[in-house]
């Protein structure tokens, strides 16, 4: 061990310190960026699903006979994204209700069953409103990304 | 007023979905004339927990809710009926305005 004279040490308490609180920001910086990562591939995946619902429902709308099958998976995955909307790191995320209950509506509430189904034309309102309840969901998502890790 | 409960994934279906009887075995029309209507017209509240099931379409949530006030209750009759349990404050919203908007099918 060393021996430093007690005013030696004394002179050196002012780098000590400069190399903590160096570490502190250095650690704080760095877990900053990881959970900055890790939430936008998270966001990224979230889009992706979301894109990948607009897609079926399209198909879904657009079949000439109605398809049973798909209509349950446009449910199940558009219950699946709102669940993960609860989790981390969605959580810290201030999405209206009134997002989702538009996308649910979008897809679900027009020739959404096999009584009254049609093949939608590619001008129906259907699509416009499935695209643009996609559309604000990910605008809205995007912005509180950037307003928390940005 | 008696209080009821119904969970709609127990004594239901976990798979609620299609609008009218003839859209499926656990359609809206279904679930309206077995559990809201006979609450309705008993005027008895019903606790509705609406979580546990894998989803519910739009078609199914207007023909149960915005059909109870085509059935002849007033929005503000059926509102008051029913107390509403989820999670999912969408879905809540959701009926809300179903209910308001009942009378005019869309």
């Amino acid at each position: 061990m060393c021996y430093y004279p007690s005013g030696q040490f004394l002179t050196q308490i002012p780098t000590w310190l400069i190399v903590v609180a160096g570490w502190f920001v250095v650690h704080h910086l760095s877990t900053k960026r990881d959970q900055r990562k890790e939430a936008r591939e998270r966001l990224d995946q979230f889009i992706l699903a979301l894109r990948a619902i607009e897609e079926r429902a399209i198909q879904f709308h657009q079949t000439d006979t109605y398809k049973g099958d798909l209509a349950r998976t446009l449910l199940f995955d558009i219950q699946r994204i709102i669940a993960k909307l609860k989790r981390h790191p969605f959580g810290l995320f201030e999405v209206a209700p009134n997002l989702m209950k538009e996308l649910r509506r979008a897809v679900t509430l027009k020739n959404f069953d096999s009584s009254k189904f049609t093949c939608q034309p590619p001008n129906s309102s259907i699509f416009s409103n499935v695209a643009n309840a996609v559309d604000d969901i990910e605008d809205q998502l995007e912005m509180e990304y950037e307003r928390i890790y940005l | 007023m008696a209080q009821l409960v119904v969970n709609v994934s127990r004594d239901f279906s976990k798979y609620p979905a299609g609008r009218y009887i003839e859209d499926g075995p656990a359609s809206g029309q279904l679930f309206r004339d077995k559990f809201l209507i006979p609450a309705l017209k008993e005027a008895k509240e019903l606790t509705i927990e609406l979580d546990g099931t894998r989803g519910y379409g739009s078609s199914f949530l207007e023909e149960a809710f915005g059909g109870a006030v085509r059935a002849g209750f007033s929005p503000k009759t059926v509102k008051q009926a029913f107390k509403l349990i989820s999670n999912d404050k969408s879905l809540v919203e959701e009926i809300h305005d179903y209910i308001e908007h009942g009378s005019e099918p869309e």
